[in-house]
């Protein structure tokens, strides 16, 4: 194994960590708001960490570029979505009660 | 690591002279115990996922659940090799099928968690449940027996494509099936989607006299902007509030529902779309493009265009289609022109129907594969519209208030 | 047990759990979402059959055959779903009626009560669940008035042309 293969192996791992992070605050944190910044947060740096480990696998730049694309593409729609999801709690307002009858 | 290792490949078999390549991993995925665990949770999750969305008594949860499930069906085809059928499923079957089923729930007025009380979302008794249960269990016991007992080796008509790969004009196995060696299907299947349009349009009929504000406002959204001459990007999102919530109040929050209500004037939204829309365009020229010799083709294509549609009349975009009713049904049917074109000038060449010349091979495919996914798109989105590409221009709720 | 092999068990899963749900459960877009884990079932069957090669290339017409069956099955459910939308707009149901419960003319609009005779029982209860659940969502107010006059809401609904707004009274949630 070398040296790249170690650094891409670290950052797969790690970015699976922040998936793994994610998910589980999505599942246990009382309301959408935090859920959805557990969520978005937490999966945008994973999949950051994920093309990273990726990239550093990558045969040709080209590859390296789609795979920034891909990146910089999630990254806009997942934080659009979150916003989306977010206003659209506040405005149906039962997002904060929620917490409340979960814990 | 093996996985990252799979994934990197997967992504380099888009490149052109991989192609071969791509499938070098295979003897690792049947052997190797992590990858069978993972395929083996694939599989649970789908199933559970399947259970799921069956056993909901909420609508809405059915539905989301079923969205993941198509995305999770994504993986399992890539799993099994089947990048292509991946890229479609993504697109049309989580995609596609889920705007579909939550614009239909949005009209089925308060359809959301109607199964809420006892009884009445299933069907029938327990005993008869027990029955069905059984009688299906028996089925897919009988047809497990079956599948098991195939033999473990049987290459099917791979070798007669590999052969005559080189004749199809492209390198991609898939896209020569779809458009060279059974282009038969490929045509009839745009003739299926043509006619389900044409059903569509019939059973939304009389709807649209006085219901297109029903179909959650998308009929508003579209239309009023082709009566919008002077450019709104420029006023602020303080400005567009206004409109937006008189038309909130005036259509009541029901007739919203299909579609999160916040979403027609949202600034952030629509400077995603106004980012996303234009890349979006270029993936499917893309994908259309890189479909004669790596995953992708008409299919996909069309579906990212249609997926770029919904966004635009998600966003109430302006820069939407200014289309002429007609000029919306050639849409929907050049592609099936097309398609017949090409097969009737075989003919005429004293060819068989669709049989290309091997040196045009290439040109045709890639001719018909255009003109088809624009096709698809516009179907997709008509099939969202109620049968309609585009719909007769009217005043609407929206734009009364913003004029 | 190769991967081929385990996905196509997984696809038959898949067929029986959507066969079952098709006949099991009564809500008719219920029963369209079943039909699609149906075609995916059968789908994952033939596309993991197709990858019994041994280390070559899947099949790849199997392959083209599952891509336009992808496409078939979202333009026939595509088709249901404007039959659904069409037969709520006529009836105000989301549910076909069970055999001899379909009396003359109980598809006239607004004839639920005639028709499921648990409903005047249970109705209430129902509602009031209904109203608790939906709660922050859609206009409250609107839910407690649903819960009398229903026929005649539906009728009103039908005037507007099926409009969605405020439909609180209709088949698909009463049922």
């Amino acid at each position: 194994m070398t040296l790249l293969d170690g650094l891409s192996l670290l950052s797969i791992a790690s970015g699976c960590f922040f998936f793994v992070a994610g998910s589980v605050g999505m599942l246990r944190l009382p309301d959408a708001f935090t859920r959805l910044h557990a969520l978005t947060k937490a999966d945008s740096a994973g999949l950051g960490l994920l093309v990273l480990g990726l990239g550093l696998q990558a045969d040709s730049w080209w590859t390296v570029l789609r795979l920034l694309l891909i990146w910089l593409l999630v990254l806009l729609s997942s934080a659009t979505t979150c916003h989306l999801i977010a206003q659209s709690a506040l405005r149906r307002g039962a997002a904060l009660r929620r917490g409340d009858n979960d814990e | 690591m093996r996985g990252g290792r799979k994934t990197a490949d997967r992504t380099e078999n888009t490149d052109e002279g991989i192609r071969s390549k791509a499938y070098s991993h295979r003897e690792v995925s049947t052997m190797s115990p992590v990858l069978w665990i993972l395929d083996a949770l694939f599989c649970a999750s789908l199933l559970g996922l399947a259970w799921q969305t069956l056993r909901t008594r909420d609508l809405f949860k059915a539905i989301v659940l079923y969205i993941v499930f198509g995305l999770m069906m994504a993986m399992a085809w890539a799993r099994l090799d089947a990048p292509d059928v991946a890229l479609v499923e993504a697109a049309i079957g989580a995609g596609v099928t889920g705007v579909l089923l939550l614009s239909t729930l949005g009209t089925l007025s308060a359809a959301r968690g109607e199964g809420s009380q006892r009884g009445g979302a299933f069907a029938s008794a327990v005993p008869v449940a027990g029955l069905v249960t059984g009688l299906v269990g028996c089925l897919v016991g009988v047809l497990a027996v079956a599948v098991w007992q195939l033999p473990v080796e049987s290459p099917g008509l791979s070798a007669a494509v590999e052969a005559r790969q080189e004749e199809s004009g492209t390198s991609n196995p898939v896209t020569a099936v779809l458009l060279n060696f059974r282009a038969y299907d490929t045509l009839l299947e745009l003739t299926v989607l043509l006619l389900a349009v044409l059903g569509a349009e019939v059973l939304a009929g009389s709807e649209a006299a006085g219901s297109e504000a029903a179909e959650g406002g998308v009929a508003a959204q579209e239309t009023a902007p082709r009566q919008e001459t002077g450019p709104r990007q420029e006023t602020g999102p303080r400005q567009e509030t206004g409109p937006r919530q008189e038309t909130g109040t005036r259509q009541g929050p029901d007739a919203q529902q299909e579609r999160p209500p916040a979403a027609d004037r949202d600034p952030v939204l629509r400077g995603f779309v106004r980012l996303v829309a234009p890349a979006m365009i270029v993936v499917a020229g893309y994908v259309l493009w890189i479909g004669g010799e790596a995953p992708g083709g008409a299919f996909p294509s069309g579906a990212v265009l249609a997926a770029m549609s919904f966004l635009l009349m998600l966003a109430r975009a302006e820069e939407g289609p200014r289309l002429s009713r007609r000029g919306g049904r050639w849409i929907l049917v050049a592609g099936l022109i097309v398609f017949w074109g090409v097969g009737i000038a075989m003919l005429a060449a004293e060819r068989r129907f669709l049989e290309y010349p091997v040196p045009a091979a290439k040109g045709l495919v890639l001719l018909i594969e255009a003109v088809a996914a624009v096709s698809i798109a516009a179907t997709l989105v008509a099939l969202y519209r109620g049968g309609r590409l585009v719909r007769r221009p009217r005043r609407t709720v929206d734009s009364e208030f913003r004029s | 047990m190769t991967t081929g092999t385990l996905y196509a068990l997984c696809g038959l899963g898949l067929f029986g759990i959507g066969l079952g749900g098709i006949i099991l459960r009564t809500h008719l877009l219920h029963k369209i979402i079943a039909t699609n884990v149906i075609s995916s079932g059968v789908f994952l069957v033939l596309v993991a059959l197709a990858d019994r090669t041994r280390g070559g290339r899947p099949d790849p017409v199997p392959h083209a055959m599952v891509l336009t069956g992808i496409v078939v099955a979202i333009s026939a459910t595509a088709l249901a779903l404007g039959l659904l939308r069409r037969f709520y707009r006529e009836t105000g149901r989301c549910r076909l009626p069970e055999p001899g419960s379909l009396a003359p003319g109980s598809l006239a609009p607004g004839s639920l009560e005639r028709w499921s005779p648990e409903r005047r029982s249970e109705g209430g209860d129902a509602e009031k669940g209904n109203a608790e659940k939906g709660n922050g969502e859609k206009g409250n107010a609107e839910k407690g008035n649903a819960e009398k006059g229903n026929a005649e809401k539906g009728n009103a609904e039908k005037g507007n042309g099926g409009e969605a707004s405020g439909g609180k009274g209709d088949g698909c949630r009463t049922w």
